[in-house]
């Protein structure tokens, strides 16, 4: 067997592979579009169809009718917004200051930052609970705020850490030469090379905000307050009944903003900025 | 005035001395290149007139200023100097006339003014047609000329090069290598140019300074370097060289393993080292000092034959003949090697400063 057969037939093989994959991801999402388009009786037949005959938004319409959907969707994009600016705020100057000063203290703390992900949410949600409560921060988008940052923090720390290495002293150097004072460097050069990162970093911590259910379920309680993944969980009655089709009509919408977001973004945000920067 | 004077300067990182005792002065608008192996100090040294890098004890001044010294130290933006990267350093996010252009933006000069520079500075390294493009589009001769360009445009008295060219492919190292030069001259900077590359160093050098573990071996112009290298590293670094050992005796160096032995008349005596250049030995007989041997190789490179001569001893000479010698020689044939020019050196015994051939 000669090189371009083999070569041809790993190509294949990697292709099949992905294309496997590419459905055991994708697989969910076209059901769940399926879903929200079928009428009842489809939905529930015993012969499951993938394309719906009759295809209908009465899912739709049924579910921004029997919900406040909207209130649910302003307050997950509100919360969402305002978490990753304040998990952007703390974590792109650490993320530079552990990068730029090397003292021996900077290993253990990225280890310790690391461990911090360890613990499940379920474990500190009690004590969470009571001190949220002691400090009158439940139910209320202050608490749920500081709760995701809290969350998001140490993952995008690390995530900041790595954008902010792919950059060169050498480019921060040559700006000292030409007369920029720190300031100037960090405004000038390093924010403008990391805006890719932080972009990345900044919707990371967005969609775990949007996506988030457990602490949301637990720390808000007014109806007015809470977030879209709680009311998407209401479809599910505790009688046991759940309404499928409005069900993934609101899981449709609730994916949408993430879905958008990174199929504009994806290219820019894996090109990098940075090509062309330095010769290695 | 932007002469560079170091005192004393000596640079450890905890307990490593990178850098000792370095005692010199960079005279105004002298060309002058740090040569060394990687790891010797070079850097360090253009790290720290750069103000990158604080000296452990001793002082650098810059004309009459003093940079770095007891109590003082100027950062690297008001030092007043140029300086090009070994990887560039070329900024992605901004055009080559931003980049060219930043260093007079950020000392708040009239538009019209830092157009008009620019537009100069582009042309003395010959990026005008390429302004608008930006650095991803370039290829690494081209940003290297950015660098270059940004370096000068503030008109700075000392230029500082770290390995510049290192990254270019070897035609155009050759033109930036003139380039360089030329610019040196035009616009009368003092330069000091950190480089492993002897050649360069050659080509360019006013005065050459070469380090080797953070001392400096020897410094003096290219001709000085390369005929009368101080030592045998120098020897070895600048240029090829091959390294026989033997022993003066009645008049005569009788080299070890070999059985042969050159006429000799110089100061040394007892152990000593000779070392040859490829280039001062030939085929053609002449009256000078001679080893016979047999030749083993034999590399065709169009200008002159690469020659590997067995002398003996499992040691090898490199010599260099002219082109045509590569029709008549003929591989294991017995032959004579005549020595036009050689140097010697004490023995001191150590093996890590030479190697026999490379």
């Amino acid at each position: 067997m000669n090189y371009r057969v083999k070569n041809l037939m790993a190509k294949s093989v990697m292709q099949i592979c992905l294309l496997f994959f590419v459905v055991f991801l994708a697989f969910p999402l076209v059901w769940m579009l399926s879903t929200s388009l079928k009428p009842n009786p489809e939905i529930y037949s015993r012969i499951p169809t993938l394309i719906p005959k009759e295809p209908t938004f009465d899912h739709f319409r049924a579910a921004f009718g029997q919900q406040d959907l909207l209130s649910g969707i302003y307050n997950s994009f509100k919360i969402g917004v305002l978490s990753s600016i304040v998990v952007l705020i703390i974590t792109v100057p650490a993320a530079y200051a552990l990068v730029r000063f090397q003292t021996v203290i900077n290993k253990s703390v990225m280890a310790w930052i690391l461990v911090s992900q360890l613990f499940p949410s379920i474990l500190i949600i009690i004590p969470l609970f009571v001190l949220l409560r002691n400090l009158a921060l439940t139910n209320s988008h202050i608490g749920i705020i500081l709760v995701y940052t809290v969350w998001s923090v140490p993952f995008v720390l690390w995530m900041m850490r790595s954008y902010v290495k792919a950059i060169p002293i050498e480019l921060e150097e040559a700006a000292f030469i030409d007369g920029c004072n720190r300031l100037q460097v960090l405004s000038k050069i390093v924010f403008p090379l990391l805006v890719p990162g932080i972009v990345a970093s900044g919707l990371f911590a967005f969609v775990s905000a949007w996506n988030e259910f457990f602490f949301a379920l637990v720390l808000l309680k007014t109806p007015k307050l809470t977030t879209l993944p709680v009311y998407l969980s209401r479809f599910t009655g505790s009688e046991g009944m759940t309404r499928l089709g409005p069900l993934a009509a609101s899981c449709l919408v609730a994916t949408i903003p993430t879905l958008v977001v990174f199929t504009f973004l994806q290219k820019g945000l894996v090109s990098g900025l940075m090509s062309g920067a330095v010769k290695q | 005035m932007a002469s560079i004077t170091i005192s004393n300067v000596t640079k450890a990182f905890g307990d490593v001395v990178v850098l000792r005792e370095f005692n010199e002065v960079f005279h105004d608008k002298e060309f002058v290149t740090l040569l060394g192996p990687s790891g010797c100090g070079k850097t360090t040294m253009l790290r720290m007139i750069a103000g990158f890098e604080k000296p452990t004890t001793g002082e650098i001044k810059i004309g009459d200023r003093v940079v770095s010294g007891a109590g003082t130290f100027v950062p690297p933006e008001k030092r007043g100097i140029g300086m090009v990267f070994q990887s560039y350093a070329v900024w992605p996010h901004m055009n080559v006339f931003d980049n060219v252009a930043y260093p007079l933006k950020i000392a708040k000069r009239p538009k019209e003014e830092i157009k008009r520079k620019v537009e100069h500075i582009l042309e003395i390294v010959h990026l005008s047609q390429y302004a608008e493009r930006f650095p991803m589009q370039l290829s690494g001769g081209q940003q290297q000329r950015v660098a270059l360009g940004r370096a000068l445009i503030a008109e700075p008295s000392v230029l500082l090069l770290d390995e510049p060219l290192s990254n270019l492919d070897a035609k155009l190292r050759e033109s930036m290598r003139f380039e360089i030069k030329q610019i040196q001259r035009d616009f009368g900077i003092t330069v000091v140019y950190v480089t492993h590359d002897q050649t360069e160093a050659m080509a360019m050098s006013d005065r050459i300074f070469v380090i080797n573990r953070g001392v400096i071996q020897q410094v003096g112009s290219p001709t000085e370097v390369y005929r009368k290298p101080a030592n045998q590293f120098v020897a070895d670094f600048v240029g090829t060289i091959n390294f026989l050992r033997g022993e003066v005796k009645n008049g005569r160096i009788e080299l070890a393993g070999l059985g042969q032995s050159i006429p000799y008349d110089g100061i040394y005596k007892g152990k000593v080292v000779v070392a040859i250049r490829p280039e001062n030995m030939s085929l053609l007989p002449t009256d000078k000092a001679s080893l016979t041997g047999k030749l083993t190789r034999t590399f065709y490179l169009g200008d002159v034959t690469d020659c590997r001569v067995d002398v003996g001893g499992g040691q090898y000479l490199r010599l260099v003949a002219d082109s045509r010698s590569y029709d008549s020689l003929t591989e294991d044939q017995e032959l004579t090697v005549y020595i036009d020019d050689f140097l010697v050196y004490e023995d001191d015994g150590r093996e890590d400063h030479t190697k026999i051939i490379t």
